[in-house]
């Protein structure tokens, strides 16, 4: 895949030392904010999320529909306002 | 495509002033997708179940027309987005140059590109998996299911996509 942001950033990163990367995540990370890391952002893409309790749903339909509760434990970030 | 997007904020008997200055920015820990100013797509349930969580009783819901377009990095309805998002995760992992026990995040990448190489776009779309979610299973043998009423939120890196003269309260009904 190359798209004009993929090539901005590979751009951005061949193109400063060490030190200027330093600087710009030392900037990121004085921000404090708290969000999804890789293994939650994948499982959101992915909802690989546990099951916890199967309910039947008491409705008639053709493919035989079953309505599933699930727990996702700690990936829950979409609270902000 | 247009959408209604709900804004929860503190009351603070101050009604009159938000609706003509707007909605507020987000900027402390909790901007998951960054620095921006949030709001529920669609569905107001989650609007509520903030304002009760956060701010017991005392909560205002604003709504607003959101505008869904090729502004809008969507990370809950874009496949192409999505691909692009990991692989743009997968090179700074690879490229920056990070020290033991740092972690890329979901807001410190947006942030990063934003701050440091040129983020195209003026608002954010995506979901998480809230505590308990409905899906619906294929049924039988199968293994597969489809989520329904995903926590989705639309941050607004400017006001460009929202339309000022639709933000008005309404919850509590004043």
């Amino acid at each position: 895949m190359n798209t004009p942001l993929l090539q901005k950033l590979r751009e951005h990163l061949a193109s400063i030392s060490k030190e200027q990367f330093r600087k710009e995540w030392t900037e990121i990370e004085s921000l404090g904010l708290e969000g999804p890391n890789y293994e939650e952002f994948i499982q959101s893409l992915t909802a690989s999320i546990k099951v916890t309790d199967i309910q039947i749903l008491n409705i008639e339909s053709p493919f035989n529909l079953e309505l599933v509760n699930v727990q996702a434990g700690e990936s829950s970030y979409a609270n902000a306002a | 495509m247009l959408t209604i997007g709900y804004h929860t904020l503190q009351n603070l008997d101050n009604v009159d002033e938000i609706e003509n200055s707007g909605p507020i920015k987000c900027t402390t820990k909790a901007a998951w997708l960054g620095h921006g100013y949030y709001f529920w797509d669609y569905n107001i349930h989650w609007a509520h179940n903030f304002g009760r969580s956060r701010y017991v009783d005392s909560y205002m819901i604003f709504e607003a027309e959101i505008v869904i377009n090729q502004e809008t990095y969507d990370l809950y309805g874009n496949v192409r987005h999505k691909m692009e998002f990991k692989e743009l995760w997968d090179e700074l992992k690879e490229n920056g140059h990070f020290e033991i026990g740092e972690e890329i995040t979901v807001p410190k990448l947006i942030e990063y590109l934003k701050r440091n190489v040129g983020f195209p776009y003026s608002s954010i779309r995506a979901a998480d998996t809230p505590d308990r979610e409905s899906r619906i299973s294929f049924g039988g043998q199968r293994s597969e299911y489809m989520i329904l009423n995903e926590r989705v939120q639309i941050c607004l890196i400017t006001k460009k996509n929202l339309s000022l003269q639709s933000f008005r309260v309404i919850y509590p009904d004043f």
